[in-house]
């Protein structure tokens, strides 16, 4: 087998550098103890199922 | 070929590279779960933005090697030069001062001590590829952490837990069942998958090693993969952990 040549592109610059850097060392937040936001489904549903008014009373006759 | 990565800031840097790492994932774990190769040459010799593949490939790191040393798949020389030609491309940092720069030193010198066994030549050249053993394995998880920033540091060096790599990470991952399995328990209960299955990637190994642990990894792969683990890169540690285990890829 022969390796394949290929055409090299150039040096990453310091931005590039540090921006793979930055990903190589995630996932940073497992030093925080705090809760991590997990969406809810129907979250807003059930939030206005919540807050809408209540039922009309049935007139007294 | 090149060039698409330079004019754009850091946040799109890492979504851009964030996006080909998970394509590098899927082809790993493609291999790692069928018979195919992982063709790395193929990947970075004709997408549109070659720089930008070639940092997927050192981002991914040694977890390219996987099918290799969990299946004993042969490493095709072109992927091999590829991942040479990334650390010509992404050059290692000089000094490693900050506990960030000694993480990435670990994981390419995980990397680099792979594609050397290899056998093939390094076409970037002997000065670039990292070969020197870093001494920071005691600074990250010696003694005096706290099991957050242990197991942090493990779950950020979870690449390196591959059979037959060993090293100084791996041996100190041996006295560290405690702060694993506590690292595991807490990022499951806050839903970080990706977290977890790093961690659970340690757990396995030194299981599949006869170490007893304190978590069944097992229960953990089955756990995140019906729980919605779902990314590219998630899948490729469940994956790797669940062949650790013997287990049936999912």
């Amino acid at each position: 087998m022969s390796v394949q040549h290929t055409f090299l592109p150039a040096v990453a610059a310091a931005e590039e550098q540090s921006a793979l850097e930055a990903l190589m060392v995630e996932p940073e937040a497992g030093v925080s103890d705090a809760p991590r936001y997990v969406e809810i489904p129907q979250a807003l549903a059930l939030l206005k199922l919540k807050l809408s008014p209540p039922l009309p009373k049935e007139p007294k006759h | 070929m090149e060039g698409l990565l330079v004019p754009v800031n850091g946040e799109r840097l890492q979504v851009a590279l964030t996006d080909a790492a998970a394509e590098v994932a899927d082809r790993v774990l493609d291999a790692v779960d069928g018979t195919q190769d992982i063709g790395l040459a193929d990947y970075v010799n004709t997408g549109a933005d070659a720089k930008t593949a070639l940092g997927a490939v050192r981002l991914i790191g040694a977890d390219v090697f996987a099918p290799h040393l969990l299946l004993g798949r042969p490493v095709h020389p072109d992927d091999a030069a590829v991942i040479a030609h990334s650390f010509a491309v992404f050059p290692p940092a000089g000094q490693a001062a900050t506990p960030r720069q000694q993480v990435v030193a670990w994981r390419d010198w995980a990397t680099s001590h792979l594609l050397a066994r290899t056998g093939q030549p390094a076409p970037a050249g002997p000065d670039v590829v990292p070969t020197a053993v870093p001494q920071t394995a005691t600074a990250l998880l010696g003694p005096g952490k706290s099991w957050q920033e242990w197991s942090a540091t493990a779950a950020q060096l979870s690449p390196l837990a591959l059979p037959g790599l060993g090293g100084p990470i791996a041996a100190a991952m041996f006295d560290g069942a405690r702060p694993l399995a506590q690292g595991a328990t807490q990022a499951m209960l806050r839903r970080d998958f990706v977290t977890a299955a790093r961690l659970i990637r340690w757990i396995a190994l030194l299981s599949s090693s006869g170490v007893r642990q304190l978590l069944d990894p097992g229960l953990l792969v089955e756990r995140i993969r019906l729980y919605g683990g779902t990314g590219s890169r998630l899948s490729l540690d469940l994956a790797i952990a669940g062949r650790l285990l013997g287990m049936e890829p999912a």
